[in-house]
């Protein structure tokens, strides 16, 4: 069996995508499943297919349709929209250009690869899609932080927030089968696609530790891990989004009752400049230690004590689940995925999303409570290895690659 | 490799309302696209642009560059 996994965004990527990909990856060829990727290079300057000499660069595509777009007046007065429709057209050509008719099946990994396929994939090669998260919802926090004054209302009218949401529908709509890794995005789903879909399916992330505890891509210094000290640890793209500026303000509050922690916060993002500000600011500098990007993450994990993810929306990341299979009690918000990969007070705790007070006395009560903080950090891994499993995520989604090969057979 | 420079007007099936245009584009890659397209398959998605239309006439103008 040929598949196509393809994404419209970049690939390599530090994010979760990318940890998705190569595990499933692996699963799928010990099946003896061959299978190309798709994706942006991560420069976004052309679309390849990984591990080939297959490639084509964006300037080779957009120029011609810039004009006829363009100078026919077909894109919209809106610029945002436009970039994006522009660019979805861009993907669609590149995957046409590299021949879809090779797959016996393709998996868009996000609804605008997978709106994009449905326009030029044959018709009879099915369509699978995964949605590792919110589009949409992600699309509304960003115009929120850029536009802090707009309601809620105000922005589910405008055209960019529906733009994506139509793209969601759509994707998810011209696919056969839509997968969720939590449910709370399978919920999500189910009503987007009411009377239009029904093969929708939950199947939770699977994640090797084995592979996780040997992936070391880089020798940057570990900052050493003061004797006296517990290491409160993050890890996740610095956007508003990821609720970084929450944390820093219940840490702002933790300082007023403790001072034997410091506070490692992985990751870059367009926010960085912004938080190091608001910790000083917040008289919290000399806690803190912004590490940029890094790639060798169990070392850190390894040096850690809680893991804290105060996201105002994710789906499943990945992030937690390392840092589970690492024997941490996590902190997450209840924000939207997050409170299913968390049983309170058996290995980790769950605060009000938004709430710095909520979080701040949470972290206490870890550092406090010893009891508490160790049965969480034995429990961690022992629930990672039941809710992570990476055999089982395999082999039920390749159940439903199954069933859509019989099915195109029976047409 | 040798490559061929057409003019983009040689493509013109692939768009609705095609216009003339002084683009040139490589012969090779665009002939491979349209040889590997579904028949019918026109740029833009008209569907879609008849929403968005839509609800950008209903709704602010977002340009949010930074997206």
């Amino acid at each position: 069996m040929n598949v196509l996994l393809a994404t419209y965004w970049p690939l390599p990527y530090t994010g979760g995508l990318w940890t998705f990909i190569t595990e499933f990856r692996r699963g799928l060829k010990k099946k003896g499943i061959n299978v190309d990727i798709l994706s942006c290079s991560p420069d976004h300057s052309m679309y390849y297919l990984h591990d080939s000499p297959f490639s084509i660069r964006k300037t080779d595509i957009l120029p011609l349709l810039v004009e006829k777009l363009n100078d026919g007046g077909l894109l919209l007065n809106d610029p945002s929209v436009s970039h994006a429709e522009l660019n979805q057209y861009v993907f669609e050509i590149s995957a046409a250009y590299f021949g879809l008719c090779q797959y016996d099946l393709i998996h868009a990994q996000d609804p605008i690869a997978a709106r994009a396929l449905a326009r030029v994939k044959p018709a009879a090669v099915p369509l699978m899609t995964s949605l590792h998260g919110s589009l949409s919802s992600e699309i509304f926090y960003k115009i929120k932080s850029l536009y802090p004054a707009f309601s809620e209302q105000e922005i589910y009218k405008y055209p960019l927030y529906r733009y994506y949401r139509m793209v969601e529908i759509e994707g998810c709509s011209q696919s056969q089968i839509v997968h969720t890794s939590s449910a709370w995005l399978y919920q999500k789903t189910l009503s987007n696609l009411t009377g239009i879909h029904s093969n929708v399916f939950h199947i939770p992330y699977g994640f090797n530790d084995k592979n996780f505890a040997g992936r070391t891509f880089s020798f940057k210094k570990i900052p050493a891990k003061p004797a006296d000290k517990k290491i409160l640890f993050f890890s996740g793209r610095l956007v508003y989004l990821k609720g970084v500026h929450i944390l820093l303000q219940a840490l702002k509050h933790l300082k007023k009752f403790r001072s034997d922690w410091e506070c490692w916060i992985a990751g870059d993002g367009e926010q960085r400049e912004e938080l190091e500000a608001l910790a000083a600011t917040l008289g919290i500098s000399s806690n803190i230690r912004f590490l940029g990007s890094i790639t060798n993450m169990s070392h850190y994990l390894k040096q850690s004590d809680i893991f804290i993810f105060p996201s105002l929306q994710d789906n499943q990341p990945f992030s937690i689940i390392e840092a589970q299979f690492s024997g941490l009690p996590v902190i997450v918000s209840d924000a939207a995925g997050l409170p299913e990969m968390v049983v309170p007070e058996e290995n980790g705790l769950i605060f009000r999303s938004g709430d710095h007070e909520d979080l701040c006395y949470l972290i206490l009560r870890l550092l406090e409570d010893s009891y508490l903080l160790n049965k969480c950090k034995k429990n961690a891994v022992k629930h990672a290895q039941l809710q992570w499993d990476s055999k089982k995520m395999i082999n039920q989604l390749t159940l439903l690659y199954s069933r859509l090969i019989a099915e195109k057979e029976l047409k | 490799m040798n490559t061929l420079k057409v003019l983009g007007d040689l493509y013109n099936s692939m768009f609705h309302n095609p216009i003339e245009t002084n683009v040139y584009v490589e012969h090779q890659i665009w002939s491979k696209i349209r040889a590997n397209v579904p028949d019918g398959y026109k740029i833009p998605d008209k569907k879609m642009m008849d929403i968005i239309a839509k609800f950008i006439e209903e709704g602010t103008s977002s340009d949010l560059s930074k997206l």
